[in-house]
């Protein structure tokens, strides 16, 4: 059953009903019976989240946004797009390419994820180390509230970009989907680079391919993405696409520059420099547009490819300096060791936002016990690093334990006081995020392998 | 009541005392709150005190080659709090934003003189509510801002300014000539002393990144009758003249309809759509509803401690 569960597959709950409105009219009167029956609403948009933020924990109105996917307006002078929720994110883009533009916050997702999800998500994505995320790309959107008022908040579709008063706009954005059913998004769009130099740099370990990430960046240089990816990983995406990466590397690199051809030949010798100052053992450059696509489809289906390697696999998130990204990947191949189980590494460098998978087969009991217990380890050192337990998949139910390791009762405090603003009731997207939410009545991997 | 303090937690002291006399705050002095915290050139990250200056701040960013990519027109003056409780800018605001896209992490003190944390130290983080955002632009009737986490760029390695003069019939063809290029400016700004259709205006165009590509955009640029050598003194010497500007925003193709009706001078953020003039301007948009924003000040600052939000002229 789609509706039962999203990406985060360990727990599952359906929905009481899953309503599927056309229109922003018809989004209000659902959720004003919601009111009136004091019922919890849903919002999804492709359900691809990976922390199980859709999870209708206590059942509910499920509210998909999927019919609602049209592009409203493209102004290409103005660089705006105003589209419906439910919009693909790679929609955008292909409909702004013909006037050079782009939709910047690329997650790996974007031929499914819709632009409400991501809103909901404050998404990223590999090009976000220059572009930033989606907050820096969504200048207003339409809600509805839930008590069934219509706002708009942010940057109308015909208005200016300084407004006045809060940015309740940013407060909303990365709220994940309990403030309100979101159901236009106005987003910005960006001239696409006149030219890009994408490098695939080969090297023996993790270690020097992390002191390469951080040299780059001291030297003054912000490629449009860094990317990362280890053996296992690589071997697996080799397997399933056939792209050409070496079986044999201890990681390699994505190293993506962008901007004005008259300056990427000089970059591009910085950046060969470095890589081979750090030992890398092949420094490619992709030769055409469409190498540089495939290379791209690669690393975005990396984590399709994990099915040849394992059942299960558990999805990490976390975030650290970048400066500490070699002894966080040292404690990943630490912690895999002690756990017992593989756990390969496709992530955005760039960052310092990790991926590290879990491997693990979930009709054993006690490997579905270790992975928990190895993605817990791995969560602890980021904040104990100085990081974050989120970077871009948010903490919808997989993490509300970690919030109270990174956050004060006060800041959890703080966060709940803002939603009280929006959401007194608690009704919208309930038991998500925060310490103390009722959990899954299903929870428990046992009963998972069972079902 | 005003407050004056030597760290947060005597300043969150102060505050909670405050509230409880339901007292009102007047002024906060956070000049002693004025050390960098941390700066980690190699993450392109910098925690600092509030209370520090922005120039101050950009002169320790600049030993290492960094800087903080926002340039209000008076940085000597501009404490990093007024920064963020203004979202003050400057003509780089087209080519590198605002506040909302370098910072990552911020400490409040709250009406109950709580001392909280949103956001982090990492540049990509999505834990928790975004409440930092709330704080920008919100002339500190929320809380009182006591450190911030930045994300930096590297310097510029190199930056040309070019400047045309032309008549305010011709700046809108001359702008859409420029947008066909494939050139990226950082600063477009428009000036002048009338809007009459044949007074003369001033047209700035900016460059900032690597030695080659801005040479290359410079060369466009004069093409179509630009000179170099120019700099950005004047956008700092409006603000001299008119300290009592008033601020318009509108859809940037628009910006010529609006400019008609300004009587006086005004310097004009082309690329944004942004408007200065002394003179009376269309009000700014709200950014919400009103009652959503008179909630959040009443959750947050039930007693009324700290000002209402207002547009600071």
């Amino acid at each position: 059953m789609v509706y039962e569960c999203d990406a985060y597959t360990l727990e599952k709950k359906l929905p009481q009903i899953v309503a599927l409105p056309t229109t922003t009219a018809q989004v209000v009167a659902i959720v004003k019976i919601c009111a009136e029956e004091k019922i919890p609403v849903i919002p999804r948009g492709a359900g691809t989240s990976l922390s199980g933020a859709v999870l209708a924990v206590t059942g509910g109105v499920m509210i998909a946004l999927t019919r609602m996917n049209k592009i409203l307006s493209l102004d290409p002078q103005n660089r705006r797009a105003l589209v419906e929720a439910g919009c693909v994110n790679a929609w955008i883009t292909q409909a702004a390419r013909p006037h050079g533009l782009l939709y910047a916050p690329d997650p790996s997702s974007q031929p499914a994820c819709t632009i409400g999800g991501n809103v909901a998500t404050n998404s990223g994505g590999p090009h976000t180390l220059k572009y930033g995320v989606t907050t820096h790309h969504v200048l207003g959107f339409e809600m509805v509230l839930p008590d069934g008022e219509i706002a708009w908040l942010g940057v109308r579709p015909d208005g200016g970009e300084e407004l006045e008063g809060y940015d309740l706009r940013g407060a909303v954005i990365g709220s994940e989907g309990m403030f309100g059913v979101v159901t236009q998004v106005l987003v910005k769009l960006i001239r696409a680079p006149q030219a890009f130099k994408t490098f695939l740099a080969v090297f023996e370990s993790v270690d020097d391919a992390s002191e390469t990430v951080s040299a780059i960046i001291s030297a003054g240089i912000v490629p449009g993405a860094m990317e990362m990816m280890d053996q296992l990983i690589t071997q697996a995406v080799e397997a399933a696409y056939h792209f050409g990466f070496p079986l044999d590397a201890g990681a390699i690199l994505i190293i993506e520059l962008d901007g004005l051809a008259a300056g990427l030949e000089r970059q591009g010798e910085q950046v060969a420099e470095i890589c081979r100052r750090h030992r890398a053992r092949e420094i490619r450059i992709a030769k055409s547009e469409q190498e540089r696509m495939d290379l791209w489809k690669s690393r975005k289906r990396a984590f399709g490819a994990i099915g040849r390697l394992s059942p299960n696999f558990l999805t990490q998130d976390g975030v650290v300096p970048r400066s500490k990204l070699p002894e966080m990947m040292r404690f990943i191949a630490q912690t895999s060791a002690e756990a017992g189980l593989r756990i390969p590494n496709v992530f955005h460098a760039g960052d310092g936002n990790i991926h590290p998978l879990i491997l693990y087969d979930e009709r054993d009991p006690d490997q579905v016990r270790r992975a928990i217990h190895a993605g817990e380890k791995i969560l602890d050192k980021c904040i104990a690093l100085g990081g974050s337990v989120s970077g871009e998949h948010g903490i919808g139910v997989e993490k509300i334990d970690f919030m109270a390791r990174q956050f004060s009762p006060d800041d959890l405090q703080a966060m709940e006081q803002l939603r009280s603003v929006f959401d007194p009731e608690k009704r919208c997207n309930p038991h998500k995020m925060f310490p103390g939410s009722k959990r899954c009545a299903d929870f428990a991997p046992k009963k998972q392998i069972a079902s | 009541m005003h407050l004056h303090a030597t760290s947060p937690n005597q300043l969150a002291a102060q505050v909670r005392i405050a509230h409880r006399a339901r007292e009102k705050i007047s002024t906060v002095d956070l000049t002693a709150l004025n050390q960098i915290l941390e700066h980690h050139p190699e993450d392109l990250t910098v925690t600092v005190q509030t209370g520090m200056s922005l120039q101050t701040l950009q002169d320790q960013l600049g030993k290492l080659g960094q800087w903080l990519p926002l340039d209000p027109p008076f940085p000597v003056r501009t404490s990093i709090a007024d920064l963020l409780g203004q979202n003050a800018t400057g003509p780089r605001r087209l080519g590198f934003g605002t506040a909302r896209d370098y910072l990552i992490g911020l400490k409040v003190i709250l009406a109950d003189g709580r001392l909280i944390q949103s956001g982090g130290k990492v540049v990509k983080n999505v834990a928790g509510y975004d409440l930092a955002r709330l704080f920008i632009g919100s002339h500190g009737s929320l809380g009182i801002t006591v450190e911030a986490t930045f994300k930096l760029l590297p310097r510029p390695a190199n930056e040309i300014f070019l400047v045309r003069e032309v008549p305010i019939s011709e700046w809108k063809p001359l702008s859409e000539t420029i947008s066909s290029l494939p050139v990226n400016p950082s600063v477009f700004d428009l000036e002048g002393q009338s809007t009459h259709a044949s007074s003369g205006a001033r047209m700035v165009v900016g460059f900032s990144g690597t030695e080659d590509e801005v040479q290359w955009q410079a060369r466009q640029l004069e093409g179509v009758g630009f000179s170099r050598g120019f700099d950005l003194s004047y956008a700092r010497q409006f603000f001299e003249m008119h300290p009592d500007c008033q601020m318009a925003s509108v859809l940037p193709s628009r910006l010529n309809e609006h400019l008609d009706s300004i009587p006086g001078p005004f310097l004009a953020r082309a690329g944004n759509g942004i408007l200065y003039s002394p003179g009376s301007l269309p009000r700014l948009e709200p950014s919400g509803p009103a009652a959503l924003s008179k909630r959040l000040k009443e959750v947050f600052d039930p007693n009324g401690l700290f000002p209402e939000i207002s547009r600071l002229p």
